[in-house]
Formats: C-alpha cells, sequence, structure tokens
C-alpha cells in the first residue's frame, strides 16, 4: 500500500511542479504554488474516490506458483483444473494431465474441448480407459446417439481391455439402436458374465438390458406399423394378445431368443397375468442353465415386475 | 449577380436538395421499414402472410433441426408463444439453443415464419434489445441475469465447476 | 501495484486536462498576453503531462495484460493465459473499457499537438488548446468514474474469460487505433472552430487552420472504416462488407461530414465561400462522433459489434454530447455573423460545385441518422419496436452519394468564382461522360445486373474517367510544385472514389452465394468454380480447437482452398475463418459451417461458397483515398499555407 501512495504522490508533485514552472519562471511564485499543489493533491483525491491502494495485483505467474506448491487436494476445483493446464502447458505429452483434464472437462459438460485432450493423450499411447473415457464424452456430446466415431472409439477399447463396462454397454446400445438385439444382448451379457457381483455396473446394466430387450419390437409384422398406433383401446388388448401369440410360436422354433423371452413376460405383466408371466421367466431360466449373464438379465425384469402375490 | 439574387439560389438550392433528400427518406421509410414481432404478438394479431417483419426470442431446446441439404429449422419462445422458423442460410456462429435470437422474414399462409438473415449474439450480458423487451413482458426475463458483468459470470460457473 | 499506478494515472490526466483547459483559457485572454504568456506555456505543459500520464496508463495495461492480470476486472473479461501475445497486447484496446482509454489518450495526443503546432494565431491556438482540454476532462472523467479500465476484482479469477474471437484478427489490432485516430481528431476541428468563435476570429483564417487537422482525421477515419469494412467482410463470414450496420453508420454520419467538411474548408479558405457552413461542419462532425461513441457503447441499438449492453455509460455519453453541443451550438448561434458572409460566386463556379456536393454529403449524413435513430424515437414513443435496413439506407442514402459522385469530377475543372462551365466540358471532354456510361450500362444490362449496380458501375467509370482527365490536364499546368502536390492527392483521392463505386457495384451484381451441406467428395458450383469437399480434420490452436475443410478447386486444378470453423474454449465460441483465393476478375470466398449426420450416417459440412467479381477494387479505392488524403496533407504542410495564414494574422492583429 504505502509503496502506491509513495510512487503516486511522487509521480502527482513531478507533474504538478512541471506544469507550475513557466508560471513561476514569470515570477507569480504564489500562483506557480498553488498550481502544483492543486493538480497533485486534485489528482490524489481523484483516484482514491475508487482506488484501492492496498489491493495486490495477481500476475499469472505468482498464480500458478501458488498453485503448484499448494497440495492438490487443498485446491478447489477450478484451481486443480488450472494446474492440470498449466502441467500440460509444460509437457503437451503429459498423458496423465491429459487423461485427468480430460475427464474433469467431459464431467462438466465441455466435451468439445475433453475430446480433443483425450485425442491427444491418445496419441501419445493407446490405452483402453482413456478409449473408453472418448467414448463416452463423443456419447454426451451427441446427446446420447452412439455415433460412428463413438463407436470407433468403443470398439478399440473393448478390443484392448473387454472387461472395462462401459464400452460393452455402449455398444451393445448401439446395436439396440440398429435394432439387433441378438449383438446388444450378447455385449450385455458377456460383460455381465465378467463383472464381479458387486459391482455396481452389473446391476446397472442388467437393469437397463432388462428394460430395452424386454419392449415389444417395432413392428407387429412385415407391414412395419408402429405398435398400437392409430388403434382403439378395446384393439389394444387385442393386439397385445396377437403380439403375444406370436411370440409363444416364435420361441417354440426359437426358444434361445433371450429378448422374446424378455418380452413375452412383459407383454404378460401388461395382460396382467402374473402368473403367466412367472412362467415365461422361469421357463427362460431353465433354457438358460449356466449362463449367469442371461439369468441376470432374467432376474433384474423380475425384479422390476415387483409381482403383486410376492408383495400380498 | 447580385448579392440579394446569389443568396436567393444558395437558398433555393439548398432547399431543393433538403427536400429531396426528406422525400427520398420518407418514401424509403415507408416501404423498408420492419416492425418486430413477439411470438405472443404474432399469437395474437399475426402479421399479414408475406409481409416482412423482424420476430425473436429463445431458441427452445431442442427445436433446432437441421436439414442434410443445409439450412435450419427452429422454434423460438418467449414464454407467452411460439414460431416456428425455417432459415436456408448458414445461422450465425453464435447461435445456440437457449440463446435469444432475432430473425427478419416473412411468414408464409400456414405461419411457419422464413427467414432470410438470422441476427444472434453470444454474450453473457447481452440478448438483442427487442427480445429482451418481450421477454420482460412475458415474465421470462429477470433483472438480476442484466447486472451480473462478465467475470461474474466467470465467477458464476467456478461455482458450478462448469464452463459452459 | 501496478494497477493501483494506473488507475491513479487515470486521475492524474485528467486532472492535467482540467489545469489545460483553465491555464490556456486564462492565456488566451488579453491578460494572458494573448497566448503568449506564461499561463498558456502552463496549459502546454499541462498538456504534455496529460498525453504522459494516458500513455503510462496505456502502457501499464498492456503490461496488465501481458502479465495476466485477472485482479483486473477488465483484464479478466477480455484475456486468458493462452491467448497469443499478440492479442494479449491488442485486448488492451478490444473492449470498452480499454478503448475508451484509447480514445482519451488520442484525444490527449491531438490536444498537445494543438499546443505545439496548432493555429498559427497565438491567441487561437491557445484558446483551441482549452476547448481540446474541456473534451479531454469530459472524456477522461468519463473513464475515471464510470469505464475504469483498472477497476479490480477481489478475489481475482483464476483464469479469464478471453476476448472475444472474432476480435482476435490482425485487422482488428489495428482497426480501433486508426478508427479513433479518426473519430477523435475530429475534436480538433470541433475545438478550432470554437476557439475561432470565442476569438471573433475571420472565417477565411479559422478555415485554414482547421483544414489540414480535419483532413488528417478524415484520412485516418476513411483507413478505420476500410479496415473494419474487410473484417466484416472475411471474419464475420457473412459474404459483404457493408450491412448499414448501426455500428457501421455511427462511423460513417462522421465520415460523410468529415468529407464535406474538408472540401467547404478549402473553398472557405481559398475564396472565403460559406465560413459559417464550414464551422457549423466542423462543430457538427465531432458532435456526430460522439454520437456514434453513445450508439455504440450504450447498447441501445442491436448491432452485430456493439460493445455489451450498459445503461449508465449511456447517460454519461448523453451528458458528454449534450455539454459538447450546447457550448459549440450556442457558440456559433452567437458569434457565427463574426466569421463574415462570405464572398461571392457564380452558380458555375467551383465553389458553387463543392458547396452542391457538401449539400447532397451533409443530406446523406442526414439520412443515414435519421435511419439509425428511427428505431430509438419509435421505442422512446412506446410504438412498436421496428428496425431499419439496408433497403432503406440503399433507398436515401445511396441516391445522395451517387449525386455528389455525378457532381465530384466537374468541379475541379470548374474556375473559382467567377465560374465558366463551358471551357471546363470542352477540357473534360464529352466522350468521357458519355463512353463509360454507355460501355458499362450495355455490359451491366446484358448481365442481369440490378439497376442500382449499374447506375453505379456508371457512375464509378465517370469518376475515374474524371480524375484521369483531372490529372492529365490539371497536373502539368500547374506552376508551383506544392499546387502540383495538393492536385494529386485530389485526383488519387476522386479515383479511389471511382474505383470504390465500381467495386461496389460488381458485388451488387455477383452471383448468388451457394449454402449447402456437403459430405466428402460432393461438389457445389459457384461464380463457376467447382468446389469439391475432399475432407474435414481436426485442428488445435494454442486457445482453440477446431476443423479444417479441404476443397478442390475443379478438381484439384485451381488447388485447393481450407477453410476453417473454431470453437476458442474459454472464449466458449465458434468463429469461421473464411477462406480466400483472389483473382483479377474476383474472389473465391468459402466457409465451413456445422456438421450434420444425414439418415444414411454420412457426415454431411455445412459450406458457404462465394464469388465477389472485382472486390480487390474496394481496397483498393480505400487505398486511394487514404493516399490521396495524405498526398494533400504533405501539399498543405509543404505549401506556403503557413505564410498565408500569418499575413491573415498580421491583418487581424492590425485590425484590432
Amino acid at each position: 500500500m504505502m509503496s502506491v501512495i509513495a510512487i503516486s504522490a511522487l509521480i502527482a508533485l513531478a507533474a504538478g511542479v512541471y506544469v507550475a514552472t513557466p508560471v513561476a519562471r514569470d515570477g507569480a511564485r504564489v500562483a506557480g504554488l498553488v498550481i502544483a499543489g492543486l493538480i497533485a493533491l486534485g489528482a490524489f483525491g481523484a483516484y482514491l474516490v475508487n482506488g484501492e491502494p492496498d489491493l495486490s495485483g495477481q500476475p499469472y505467474d505468482v498464480l500458478i506458483e501458488r498453485l503448484r506448491s499448494t497440495e492438490p487436494t487443498q485446491l478447489t476445483p477450478i484451481e486443480q483444473e488450472e494446474r492440470l493446464r498449466d502441467a500440460i502447458r509444460n509437457n503437451p505429452e503429459d498423458i496423465r494431465a491429459l487423461t485427468l483434464l480430460g475427464r474433469f472437462l467431459a464431467r462438466t459438460d465441455r466435451e468439445l474441448e475433453a475430446i480433443g485432450l483425450l485425442q491427444r493423450a491418445l496419441r501419445q499411447g493407446e490405452d483402453a480407459r482413456i478409449y473408453s473415457d472418448l467414448g463416452e464424452a463423443l456419447v454426451n456430446l451427441n446427446e446420447g446417439q452412439v455415433t460412428a466415431e463413438a463407436r470407433r472409439a468403443f470398439r478399440r477399447a473393448y478390443e484392448l481391455d473387454p472387461n472395462i463396462p462401459e464400452p460393452s454397454f455402449f455398444l451393445g446400445s448401439a446395436a439396440y439402436a440398429e435394432g439387433d438385439r441378438a449383438m446388444a444382448a450378447t455385449y450385455w451379457t458377456d460383460i455381465i458374465n465378467r463383472l464381479p457381483t458387486d459391482d455396481p455396473y452389473r446391476a446397472a446394466i442388467a437393469d437397463r438390458a432388462a428394460d430395452l430387450l424386454s419392449r415389444p419390437t417395432g413392428g407387429p409384422g412385415a407391414d412395419g406399423e408402429a405398435p398400437f398406433a392409430n388403434a382403439e383401446p378395446g384393439d389394444i388388448e387385442a393386439m397385445i394378445s396377437a403380439m403375444v401369440d406370436r411370440l409363444e410360436m416364435r420361441l417354440d422354433d426359437d426358444p434361445g431368443d433371450l429378448s422374446g423371452w424378455l418380452t413375452l413376460a412383459r407383454a404378460r405383466m401388461m395382460m396382467e397375468k402374473p402368473a403367466e408371466a412367472r412362467e415365461a421367466l422361469e421357463t427362460a431360466r431353465s433354457r438358460f442353465e449356466g449362463q449367469p449373464g442371461k439369468l441376470a438379465l432374467i432376474s433384474a425384469l423380475e425384479s422390476a415386475f415387483a409381482f403383486e402375490e410376492t408383495d400380498a | 449577380m447580385r448579392k440579394a439574387n446569389r443568396r436567393l439560389w444558395i437558398t433555393a438550392g439548398a432547399a431543393v436538395v433538403l427536400v429531396a433528400a426528406a422525400a427520398l427518406a420518407m418514401n424509403a421509410m415507408s416501404s423498408a421499414m420492419v416492425f418486430f414481432y413477439s411470438p405472443a404478438m404474432v399469437a395474437e394479431n399475426p402479421p399479414e402472410a408475406g409481409q416482412r417483419v423482424r420476430v425473436g426470442g429463445l431458441v427452445v431446446d431442442g427445436s433446432v433441426e437441421r436439414p442434410s441439404t443445409g439450412g435450419a429449422n427452429f422454434t423460438v419462445t418467449d414464454g407467452a408463444g411460439e414460431i416456428r422458423i425455417s432459415y436456408s442460410g448458414s445461422l450465425p456462429d453464435l447461435f445456440r439453443e437457449g440463446q435469444g435470437i432475432v430473425a427478419e422474414g416473412a411468414f408464409d399462409g400456414a405461419g411457419l415464419f422464413t427467414a432470410d438473415s438470422v441476427l444472434a449474439k453470444h454474450d453473457e450480458n447481452y440478448m438483442p434489445a427487442e427480445v429482451a423487451d418481450a421477454l420482460k413482458e412475458s415474465g421470462m426475463w429477470h433483472e438480476d441475469q442484466t447486472s451480473s458483468s462478465q467475470y461474474q459470470t466467470y465467477g458464476d460457473d467456478a461455482a458450478e465447476g462448469a464452463g459452459s | 501495484m501496478i494497477a493501483e499506478i494506473g488507475r491513479f494515472l487515470i486521475a492524474l490526466a485528467l486532472l492535467a486536462c482540467v489545469a489545460q483547459t483553465i491555464l490556456a483559457w486564462i492565456g488566451a485572454n488579453k491578460g494572458g498576453k494573448g497566448g503568449k504568456g506564461a499561463m498558456a506555456d502552463a496549459g502546454r505543459a499541462a498538456s504534455e503531462i496529460a498525453v504522459l500520464a494516458g500513455g503510462a496508463a496505456m502502457l501499464l495495461l498492456i503490461l496488465s495484460f501481458v502479465r495476466s492480470d485477472f485482479s483486473i476486472a477488465y483484464v479478466a473479461a477480455n484475456s486468458h493465459v493462452d491467448k497469443p501475445l499478440a492479442y494479449k497486447i491488442a485486448g488492451a484496446w478490444g473492449g470498452h473499457e480499454g478503448s475508451m482509454l484509447l480514445w482519451c489518450w488520442i484525444l490527449a495526443l491531438f490536444g498537445m499537438g494543438l499546443a505545439k503546432i496548432g493555429p498559427l494565431n497565438s491567441a487561437l491556438r491557445s484558446r483551441s488548446v482549452s476547448f481540446q482540454g474541456l473534451l479531454q476532462s469530459l472524456f477522461f472523467a468519463f473513464l475515471a468514474f464510470a469505464s475504469n479500465p483498472f477497476e479490480r476484482v477481489s478475489p481475482a479469477p483464476i483464469q479469464g474469460s478471453d476476448l472475444n474471437p472474432i476480435l482476435q484478427d490482425p485487422a482488428l489490432v489495428i482497426h480501433p487505433p486508426m478508427l479513433y485516430i479518426g473519430y477523435v481528431g475530429l475534436s480538433t476541428a470541433f475545438a478550432i472552430a470554437a476557439a475561432g468563435l470565442v476569438q471573433k476570429s475571420n472565417g477565411r483564417e479559422l478555415a485554414g487552420a482547421l483544414r489540414p487537422w480535419a483532413l488528417g482525421a478524415w484520412t485516418s477515419l476513411t483507413a478505420g472504416i476500410a479496415l473494419g469494412a474487410w473484417w466484416a467482410y472475411y471474419e464475420l463470414g457473412w459474404g459483404g462488407w457493408w450491412f448499414w450496420d448501426p455500428v457501421e453508420n455511427a462511423s460513417f454520419m462522421p465520415w460523410l461530414l468529415g468529407a464535406a467538411l474538408i472540401h467547404s474548408a478549402i473553398a472557405t479558405e481559398k475564396r472565403g465561400a460559406f465560413p459559417g457552413w464550414t464551422v457549423f461542419l466542423a462543430l457538427l462532425a465531432y458532435i456526430l462522433s460522439i454520437l456514434g461513441a453513445f450508439l455504440v457503447r450504450s447498447g441501445v441499438i442491436t448491432s452485430v459489434h456493439a460493445f455489451a449492453l450498459d445503461p449508465e455509460r449511456g447517460v454519461w455519453i448523453l451528458g458528454m454530447l449534450g455539454v459538447s453541443a450546447v457550448a459549440g451550438f450556442t457558440l456559433f448561434a452567437f458569434r457565427a455573423t463574426s466569421l463574415g458572409e462570405g464572398d461571392g460566386f457564380e452558380p458555375d463556379s467551383r465553389e458553387a460545385f463543392i458547396g452542391a456536393n457538401n449539400l447532397f454529403l451533409a443530406a446523406a449524413a442526414g439520412v443515414v441518422l435519421v435511419g439509425t435513430l428511427m428505431p430509438l424515437f419509435v421505442d422512446a414513443l412506446g410504438l412498436p419496436t421496428l428496425s431499419v435496413g439496408a433497403p432503406y439506407y440503399n433507398m436515401s442514402a445511396t441516391p445522395l452519394m451517387m449525386a455528389a459522385v455525378i457532381l465530384m469530377p466537374l468541379a475541379p475543372f470548374l474556375p473559382w468564382t467567377n465560374g465558366g462551365a463551358k471551357p471546363a466540358l470542352k477540357q473534360l471532354g464529352a466522350a468521357f461522360i458519355l463512353l463509360p456510361v454507355a460501355v458499362v450500362t450495355g455490359a451491366f444490362i446484358s448481365f442481369g445486373a440490378p439497376v442500382l449496380a449499374v447506375v453505379g458501375a456508371a457512375l464509378g467509370a465517370w469518376a475515374l474517367a474524371g480524375a484521369v482527365m483531372d490529372a492529365v490536364r490539371t497536373l502539368p499546368s500547374l506552376a508551383v510544385r506544392s499546387a502540383q502536390i495538393a492536385a494529386a492527392g485530389r485526383t488519387i483521392a476522386h479515383a479511389g472514389v471511382g474505383l470504390i463505386a465500381l467495386g461496389a457495384a460488381a458485388d451488387a451484381s455477383r452471383p448468388v452465394d451457394q449454402n449447402v451441406a456437403l459430405a466428402e467428395g460432393e461438389s457445389v458450383t459457384v461464380g463457376g468454380y467447382e468446389l469439391t469437399l475432399e475432407g474435414v480434420r481436426g485442428i488445435e490452436g494454442p486457445n482453440y480447437i477446431g476443423d479444417r475443410a479441404r476443397l478442390l478447386i475443379n478438381g484439384g486444378e485451381g488447388g485447393v482452398i481450407e477453410p476453417e470453423r473454431r470453437f476458442y474454449v474459454a472464449a466458449d465460441q465458434t468463429t469461421r475463418e473464411v477462406a480466400l483465393r483472389a483473382g483479377l476478375a474476383g474472389e473465391l470466398y468459402v466457409s465451413v459451417g456445422e456438421a450434420r449426420v444425414r439418415e444414411n450416417g454420412v457426415t454431411a459440412f455445412e459450406v458457404r461458397g462465394a464469388y465477389h467479381p472485382l472486390v480487390w477494387m474496394l481496397s483498393l479505392g480505400a487505398i486511394f483515398i487514404v493516399l490521396g488524403g495524405l498526398t494533400a496533407l504533405y501539399a498543405r504542410i509543404a505549401s506556403g499555407a503557413p505564410r498565408r495564414e500569418g499575413k491573415a494574422q498580421a491583418i487581424a492583429e492590425a485590425a484590432e
């Protein structure tokens, strides 16, 4: 603070004296003194209206020195972010900083920049985890859509390490979105098989997969019309039962269709026939004996139904 | 030439130019003036089909559709009404969902607005004046949104840990 | 500490300006020895302090940008550590507060200029230094109390929010300084005019004293506007260079009046014609400069490149506008008679044509003013919001400017005062009137160009032919070297006007811009060029990431063109970097926009392609006008003008 005041005072005096000199030289000493004094004091007064002489500056060099010398856990998220950026500035190939920052940005809705950083990290060396993060950022950027680019990232991640849950989940989702339920079921049940039973992802994937795979398929037949479109309420019942009949026939031919069994159970639940729904699940369960991934899906759907009888 | 004469023709010449300028301006104004309509005004009392107007509002989240041939279709709202806008040019870089924009063009008979220009500006504190007024009227605008200066906005972001 | 010293320096500069105003005023009085005494010297010393303090503050602000000191609110709002150094420096005048500091400093520089090399009449000089000091004080007070670039923020943010990416551009580094030298330079004409009214100076003396200042300021304003238009052309990516945007109008109105002023001042200085008008223009041009600042900075208008909304600033600027206008026009109302009635001239004399041209330019400025302010008036009256766009200006201002261009080539061939159109027309040669009109009209009609473009092209050809004739006939006939240089400046600048008219006409009749989504391998044809999208790849810049598209021109025979789309991370903004391929016949203009995924999963990129024929004529025209202005300024400095002025001063002093 004192240095600001002292320097300002010196400048003010010098300026005042410089302006007043011609007047003082002309013989009007007092007038000169008044002019110099007014300028100096006036400048000071005008400064102090809003001035904050005791507020020190914060050049970036000083700031970053402080961030570097502080324990990362003591920093706020935004300070950590800056520290990571600083690390990358100093070493643009710092994979750890690139990934950490990329992940942080992806989680704070800055996918575009996150994607750039993760791609940079991958250029240093391939890594399943980073590919998976990249894929996820791409999916978030495209509002949940697994684009071709995201799929490439997940596929590479899957090739490098099939035990990470996200690539399998999203690859399954992409297959599902294209209507390939068998492929989707394969991705999902495989990863559930591989994950330890206490992994939180296991239950999450099973729930989601059971929900998706048990939905009625796009159209009732070859005509491709959406189910229940333009139908009277009374007709819906009829259509559901027609669909159930078709499903039953299909499952007789091809009892290995997991999605078919799940859909059948769900449709029966909608027709308020819980006993038959359970029966379908039990049949499927015995059919898929020894395949824990598929069984997990069946259990997930079962618990989603929360059978009324068990409540009673 | 005599002084009085000289004065006369200078004055006359100046008057002719001024009258011509005024006539030009009035004529141009009457045919080139474009009124602004908020979605609420359009809902209440729509302009004639084909009349050149400006409309504006906040771009509705999820309403932007980008046909594969180019251009864009989107909806703007002021909370009291909505306008569907079709634009064949390239959207300004600052265009985004939730942002205030102004479009100039005309309505067709079916109530679709075809814009030939779209104006958007991204600034935390900026909102095209017409849009801000319309939003204030509809109650979607809160005064405190305008009061935060840019660095404070940065601070808000910091608090959320997000930079969008 | 640097920030606080900077803030103190602004306060000191304010006080120096106040001292300059008072001391120079006292110095100009008879008691102060008519500008030759100690008080006038002290006023000059104060003007030097204002320049030093303002300049030092500017340097400290730049230093704060370079050091990324985000404890300064303005730096935090306009910079970022990763921003390239050049734009860190330019950021010091990229936003409102910093550009206001630049504005103030340039005002102070002109104040010091007036004090050192201002009007030869020392009383007039000291008085104009005082008036300039008043204008400086107003703006420095605004800077210190309502727009301080050193305003602090505590706790300081970790990172800045970066300079608006569309401003991170080489043209935008020099555009504001050029523009401000122009805007602000017109203040000297105001100060000299106001001082002359107080001193009851003779109109001819006054016109002679203010002309070089007005000429210098107007030349710089021309360069500033041209840079701005060029920037809008390639950076905004809208495929145009002039949009009649309120912000553009804000600089165009002072430009039109400045153009009128530098011509009317010649007639007044040389032949004593319309002195009152010249002084009135000198006052009005600067008033419109401040009005422009108000429009741009108060947020009252919707514009692409307006500064952020801030009503409080608007009130301040309106206050400054009021003080300057009331002071200037009150003086004019009471003292205009002392300028003299003006000497006579015939209707076919050069004065008459300069006067008529002045009227057209002023009328054009008037209709632009009406169009710019109309939305504000209507809004104030509570009527439905309306906007006034390009069609209004094309129907009102353009015809008036065209009228001015019709007269422009004739005036140099007309004799002063007594006139005589006959020999002039013979000299000019009727062929030069008819030939370009016929040729260009025919050419354009066959291309199906708009009427306005056809007329514009004919006028451009007419102006260009007139300038060439002027150079061929006049230059050799002039005996005095300085007169020759002055006439050369005139012909160069007038040729520039012709080039701009031609370029504008060509651009108005360009083929329709193409805006399509292209997938790899697809093409679009524009202006006879086939553009094929070869691919798009990601790029990384210092503070942005983006896409760079690669398009083959005519299947690769014409080379490649690579527009970019950039996402500025910290500023959270996307911009387009237009790619240009210039040629003698025209320029290919390509920008790339957003990607979109088609139903079949193929990604297509929005591509905007345009072809601008003869667009180089616009740049060349602007360069010609600036060169012409500089040449005329040089002629003025090198000529015997000071001697004439000295004589006038001797006469004036003898009369007292």
